[in-house]
């Protein structure tokens, strides 16, 4: 409202002095008054001129003239706009600036008291001066647009900041983190040197690290007395061959078995075994087909190939006494006395005395109980 | 011809052994009636199987196993081998079928 009253005296004071100032319709607005600023720009060094200064035409009030009446008369006494040797400032809403070392209050100053302000601020600066509109323009579109990468001294600050909230970003990050880690049932291990020493105080009174700590070095011993037997083993026990106990059956021994139980003559001796006297016939072995029952003479050589075989190899097999068959069926007569127990113990003990009893692991009695018609063995443990 | 026979006996006797009579007794598990028989100590124990098969009739011929101390006996064995005396006893297994 100020600006207006301001514009309606001068309206009337260029009225009373200038009675060919044009009448403008409307108040003046800010466009005609900046409009005199585009001439300042365009023209900036331009002094009042002494063109206008007849104002050729006072009757003739035409557009072209009123810009160029705006401008001021030197030799005439006016109070608005003052005659500035310096470029006018820039009237109207201005951007605070708080970059690029161009302080708002200065520029304030500069804005609305131009005359004021070279007046009241002892160093005259140059800055008001470098406001120009090419300075605005210029500084409006380092502001609006992004500025380009300026060499001024304030880019390493803004590094520094950001590297400063990195920081903190990653302090932060790392203590949540150590929270995950502890929720997580505190076994992960502190892989952080941050909060290292809390993080390993909280550690020291939790149980379940503890005995996991233990296992792992329970662990480790284990594995180290591990490395070491498989060192000396090799060297404790030497390599045997062992046989599998059930080696499947090659075409020869097929054949062999096929010519030993489907032969003809039933006479044929196919095996006789030396030192227990005993012959095994073609008619004794088919007692090994399907569906057939087995016999003594069978058994008994088999019971010999065993004791062979331990003798062969005493270290490998256990020490056993194989009675026969036969043994048991002598021996049963004497279970129908009552008496027939205690004889029974001491027979058998005079069957075993002329064994090396004690040498002896096992002793083994086979047993052909007829009416059941079953091969059982009783097998008798001597410690 | 009966003047030298008992020479070589005399001489056999005086030599390596005289052919001593044993009886032997064959005995089955059934505690049927004992065999009994009387052999030289040369003789082959087959005459003693023979004869124990003889006397049993429901017994098959050359089934069964005579065992004698725990030892099967053959046929072609002789008591002075496995060094029978007077009286001893052979058990006889008639076969064993099962399982």
């Amino acid at each position: 409202m100020g600006a207006l009253t301001d514009s309606r005296k001068r309206l009337c004071s260029d009225h009373r002095q200038f009675p060919s100032f044009p009448p403008s319709p409307s108040p003046a607005s800010k466009k005609p008054k900046l409009a005199p600023l585009h001439s300042l720009a365009a023209f900036p060094p331009s002094p009042p001129s002494p063109l206008p200064a007849s104002s050729a035409a006072p009757g003739l009030p035409t557009a072209a003239d009123a810009s160029t009446s705006s401008t001021p008369l030197p030799h005439h006494h006016r109070r608005l706009p003052p005659p500035l040797p310096l470029q006018r400032p820039i009237h109207g809403p201005q951007r605070v600036i708080r970059a690029f070392r161009i302080g708002p209050a200065r520029s304030k100053t500069s804005c609305f008291s131009p005359s004021t302000s070279s007046s009241s601020l002892s160093p005259p600066p140059p800055l008001p001066q470098s406001l120009g509109f090419e300075q605005y323009v210029e500084l409006v579109n380092s502001i609006s647009h992004p500025p380009p990468p300026i060499p001024s001294a304030d880019a390493p600050r803004v590094v520094e900041v950001i590297a400063v909230e990195d920081e903190e970003e990653r302090k932060d990050e790392e203590g949540e983190q150590e929270k995950e880690d502890e929720v997580k049932g505190r076994v992960v291990v502190a892989r952080v040197p941050l909060y290292k020493e809390l993080y390993e105080a909280s550690r020291l009174h939790d149980a379940r690290l503890r005995t996991l700590d233990f296992e792992v070095r329970l662990a480790e011993k284990s594995y180290l007395g591990l490395e070491r037997l498989a060192e000396v083993l090799p060297q404790l026990t030497p390599k045997e061959v062992v046989p599998e106990p059930f080696v499947p059956l090659t075409d020869e021994d097929e054949d062999v078995v096929d010519h030993a139980l489907g032969g003809r003559n039933r006479r044929e001796r196919l095996a006789a075994h030396e030192s227990s006297n005993i012959v095994i016939t073609r008619e004794i072995l088919q007692c090994l087909k399907e569906r057939d029952w087995l016999n003594d003479d069978v058994i008994n050589l088999y019971l010999e190939l065993l004791k062979e075989r331990e003798l062969r190899e005493p270290s490998k097999f256990l020490k056993c006494h194989f009675f026969n068959t036969f043994f048991y069926k002598k021996v049963s007569i004497y279970f129908h006395d009552p008496d027939s127990v205690i004889s029974f113990f001491i027979l058998l003990y005079l069957n075993f005395i002329s064994v090396d009893c004690r040498a002896t692991n096992l002793l083994l009695v086979p047993c052909c109980i007829t009416l059941d018609a079953c091969y059982c063995y009783s097998i008798h443990t001597i410690i | 011809m009966q003047a030298p026979a008992p020479a070589p006996e005399e001489d056999s006797k005086a030599g390596v052994k005289s052919p001593e009579f044993i009886t032997i007794k064959v005995v089955d598990q059934e505690e049927r009636r004992p065999v009994r028989h009387t052999i030289r100590t040369t003789d082959k124990l087959q005459v003693v199987m023979d004869r124990y098969y003889s006397e049993a009739p429901e017994v098959t011929y050359g089934t069964g196993s005579f065992y004698f101390d725990d030892i099967r006996l053959k046929g072609d064995k002789t008591p002075a081998q496995l060094k029978m005396e007077d009286g001893d006893i052979i058990d006889y297994f008639a076969p064993q079928i099962g399982g």
